[in-house]
């Protein structure tokens, strides 16, 4: 006797769509949980429980680049130099990489959502991971290999402002190059780099810090430019100071960078006449505001002056692609809608399925260098005493300056530990 | 369906990837990212030690002196857009001036604290007959001493990069400089502009 038993078959089609399911969470859960930590370190979680748990993360090999930059800046300011210098370099070799465009990563954007594309990172990451790097050589006292750095950035600087005058130009950047070139006493290349710093954050009508304000007038005065030297002098109204026996360049990275979140809208879409509900990247309201460290010298309290106000090149870069994201979120929303729409005229549990995943696939790529200070601050004191006094909001910690001309400082709101260099 | 199937297969094959080892000749040249290389530093050690042996200082120093003359490699500055290792430059130079037989070498600063603190352990544990004895170092003729310098142009994913070696022999009785040696490297790195 024949048994006719009636069996259902699992259709391909059902079957990609279960796995995708289980896939494409993954790809958002990695920098969700970055995210968090981050957040958690703006509300006092300790630095080295922070590096911790992001050792802990998996990591997804999509978001490789972005992992190390957030590791190895956690590494650098908690003096683990060559941890971060290894870190940052995977994340440059990797970045550098991923500058040719991909033909399968775009047609995944295109139709399932961008958190499927590697992580390239932005404009400012790009030049960024070189100066944290130089940072992380000068303060292993490597400095030939920070000047190395410093070519770079100036390289991948130039690059950007090919493609947009000002993205990826940061002032920072080029005013610590200029520290670079006259700890190296290079003194010409130091002049053309704070010069260059100048001329971004007059473009932007940001404020001119202090110590760049004095470098300006010493360096021009020092190279014999005594006509530009009295311009800067003018300008900013200070003079010249006394050529001094010992400098200390102050570096402090203030805060952690808002992280950029996802939000959902609709968009009118043409070709079928309906609204479209997509997914876009955005930053919440800028509530930022800088809190200075403090140097005593024997005269008076110097503050520390933020030369770069991350959080808002990182509102600029995002800025700058919103409308190329916008334009791929409508176009995806649009293909996904079509696809629901045939699915459901052949099967329509498949079709209600399918519309359940296209909504659940609909994530905002919201990965960027979530670490990263809200500001970098710098300062400069000329004490020729062996020590030097910083007042931070961990409370005063006295530095050990004796024995050489220069010495280079690293604080970090984020932990009670300065680092410093002496050249 | 197939553009589900089509982007189903994207997204598995995109994970796919194996390691792959191969060996080969230690002096074939292979360009992978433009940067410096081995290849570099080989060919232009060989070249630069070939101009420095074919020139005029080493004939005077031997008629003036009766012995080849004595040389240290000093600091070559790396003052490039890369984390060049110069010592593998170093050493590259090194090896071709010692086996071109016409000048003598001796162990650099670093090298000679090591060698000194042997010898001084000699002297406390070896037999008299195998001791070598402190105050006997042969000291150097001429130093060696230079920098690498770049020039990056940039555009798009386009490069030129341009490397200049410079090396100076310089005459450590009286400061003079024996040999100025000049090597130039240019090259045009074009990046794929699309990757799979």
């Amino acid at each position: 006797m024949n048994t006719i038993i009636n069996t259902k078959t699992i259709t391909p089609p059902f079957f990609i769509l279960v796995v995708l399911g289980f896939v494409l969470p993954g790809c958002a859960t990695h920098n969700r949980d970055m995210s968090e930590v981050a957040n958690q370190l703006r509300y006092n979680l300790p630095l080295e429980t922070a590096v911790s748990k992001i050792k802990g993360l998996s990591t997804d090999s999509n978001s490789s680049a972005q992992y190390q930059l957030n590791l190895g800046y956690l590494q650098l300011i908690s003096g683990d130099f060559t941890g971060a210098l290894a870190n940052f370099e995977q994340a440059k070799q990797t970045m550098r990489a991923l500058d040719a465009i991909s033909v399968t990563e775009n047609i995944a954007a295109a139709t399932i959502n961008e958190t499927l594309t590697s992580y390239e990172g932005w404009p400012t990451d790009k030049v960024l991971v070189h100066s944290m790097m130089a940072m992380a050589y000068l303060l292993k006292g490597d400095l030939n290999g920070a000047r190395v750095e410093v070519l770079q950035a100036d390289v991948q600087m130039k690059k950007l402002a090919k493609a947009k005058s000002t993205l990826g130009q940061l002032a920072f950047s080029r005013y610590f190059a200029g520290v670079i070139y006259e700890l190296n006493n290079e003194l010409d290349s130091a002049l053309v780099s704070y010069r260059q710093a100048f001329t971004i954050l007059t473009a932007r009508k940001e404020n001119i810090p202090k110590p760049l304000q004095q470098s300006l007038v010493d360096l021009s005065a020092t190279l014999g430019l005594s006509q530009e030297s009295n311009k800067y002098a003018k300008r900013f109204k200070i003079s010249r100071s006394n050529k001094p026996v010992k400098k200390q360049f102050i570096f402090a990275f203030d805060g952690v960078v808002s992280q950029m979140a996802q939000h959902k809208t609709q968009l009118w879409w043409d070709v079928d006449d309906v609204y479209l509900s997509v997914a876009l990247p955005r930053f919440n309201r800028n509530n930022y505001t800088p809190n200075a460290s403090y140097i005593k010298t024997p005269t008076t309290t110097i503050n520390t002056q933020t030369i770069e106000y991350v959080e808002k090149r990182a509102r600029e870069d995002l800025q700058s692609d919103m409308a190329k994201i916008t334009t791929m979120a409508l176009a995806r929303a649009g293909v996904k809608f079509q696809s629901v729409k045939e699915l459901h005229k052949s099967d329509s549990t498949l079709g209600a399925f399918a519309n359940i995943l296209t909504i659940m696939s609909e994530v905002a790529d919201t990965r960027h260098w979530s670490m990263l200070p809200s500001s970098i601050q710098v300062a400069t004191s000329y004490v020729s005493r062996p020590n030097l006094q910083i007042l931070t909001k961990f409370g005063t910690e006295t530095l050990n300056i004796s024995g050489h001309t220069h010495t280079v400082v690293l604080l970090s709101s984020l932990t009670n530990k300065a680092h410093t260099a002496s050249y | 369906m197939r553009i589900l199937l089509v982007v189903f297969s994207i997204i598995v094959l995109s994970a796919c990837g194996t390691t792959k080892v191969q060996r080969m000749d230690s002096s074939e040249t292979i360009d992978l990212s433009g940067a410096w290389n081995d290849s570099d530093s080989q060919m232009t050690a060989q070249t630069m030690v070939a101009d420095v042996l074919n020139r005029p200082w080493i004939n005077r120093h031997v008629s003036q002196k009766g012995q080849p003359p004595t040389v240290i490699v000093g600091n070559i500055n790396n003052l490039s857009h890369e984390h060049i290792n110069t010592n593998t430059f170093v050493s590259d130079i090194e090896r071709e001036l010692i086996n071109s037989g016409l000048v003598e070498f001796v162990a650099s600063a670093n090298q000679r604290g090591e060698i000194r603190e042997e010898r001084k352990d000699q002297d406390l544990n070896a037999t008299e007959a195998t001791r070598n004895a402190a105050g006997q170092e042969i000291g150097a003729d001429y130093m060696l001493t230079g920098q690498i310098n770049t020039i990056i142009d940039v555009n798009d994913s386009t490069q030129v990069r341009y490397y200049q070696v410079d090396l100076t022999l310089i005459s450590l009785a009286d400061n003079r400089k024996v040999w100025v040696g000049q090597e130039k490297i240019k090259k045009l790195v074009e990046n794929s502009k699309l990757r799979y």
